[in-house]
């Protein structure tokens, strides 16, 4: 067979045959064949951190509704269980907050305007922190129409709980918003959807 | 879904295969330009998908030296003729 592949197709092609096995071989060799180390670090904190989370929320009853909002160069999470209309000056500055009796929680989001100074695409700054900057995920697609945005993240690494999914959209959810809040204004988390190959969130944003 | 780090080694052999059938179909037997060729595929598909690698990717940074070796003999070549 070898013979026959060399009398066929002569020295140098053959011998670049074998260079580019080589090469494919080698990057075969450096493709990890699992997550990489620092998003299963990313994983187990923001697993146990979000374990926290929606234990307080559950006893709180919080989990309808969300609001993420820009104040200078932080992102605010507003989350109740009521529509959130508008908020209240006070809630800028306190952790809780009734408005109308139900309560009314402020959660800071990690991400800030640092993250995504050279961005003016949310979408593509979305991408560059799950993809490149922490690595939780393969790539992200965007779709647009009017206030409205649908966002599918292509197989996500890090899975959360269904409480937090369905009150800020989980990791992937409070990334997305955030970016979204800081480069679009304010935004609301209005659709999550998981399966083991995607997550699917719809966001709405909220400019009135 | 394949994952991108699975499907650039996979686009990888494809476009690898291709370029020695067709170098070897018009007659090509400059090894450099297969592998100059093979360092371009590799480059393309690196930036277009974005594959993980365990820490830096020493196969790009070789291939790029390589590449810039075979690229300085030809200009040469054509300088002292």
């Amino acid at each position: 067979m070898g013979l026959f592949t060399y009398f066929l197709l002569g020295l140098i092609p053959l011998t670049a045959l074998w260079i580019g096995l080589l090469i494919t071989g080698l990057s075969i060799l450096l493709t990890p064949s699992h997550a990489p180390k620092r998003s299963r670090e990313i994983s187990n904190l923001m697993n146990k951190l979000f374990i926290n989370i929606t234990l307080f929320l559950e006893a709180l009853r919080i989990s309808s509704y969300n609001l993420f909002k820009t104040h200078n160069d932080e992102v605010f999470i507003y989350l109740s269980r009521e529509e959130i209309r508008e908020i209240p000056k006070e809630a800028e500055k306190q952790f809780i907050t009734y408005v109308y009796g139900a309560p009314l929680i402020r959660l800071v989001s990690p991400i800030n305007r640092d993250l995504v100074k050279d961005f003016t695409e949310p979408c593509v700054a979305i991408d560059h922190i799950l993809t490149e900057y922490l690595d939780i995920a393969d790539r992200v697609e965007c779709y647009d129409e009017e206030d409205k945005i649908m966002l599918k993240i292509f197989r996500p690494l890090i899975s959360s709980s269904f409480k937090l999914e369905r009150s800020l959209g989980g990791l992937y959810g409070l990334i997305a918003g955030s970016v979204y809040a800081l480069l679009r204004g304010d935004v609301e988390i209005s659709y999550v959807e998981t399966s083991t190959d995607f997550i699917l969130i719809g966001m709405r944003i909220k400019n009135d | 879904m394949i994952s991108k780090d699975h499907l650039s080694n996979t686009l990888l052999i494809i476009m690898i295969t291709l370029t020695t059938w067709a170098f070897w179909s018009i007659g090509e037997h400059r090894l450099d330009v297969y592998i100059s060729m093979f360092v371009l595929e590799y480059l393309i598909i690196k930036m277009m998908l974005r594959p993980r690698r365990i820490f830096i990717d020493i196969l790009q940074i070789g291939l790029l030296i390589i590449f810039l070796i075979f690229v300085s003999i030809r200009i040469y070549e054509v300088l002292i003729k």
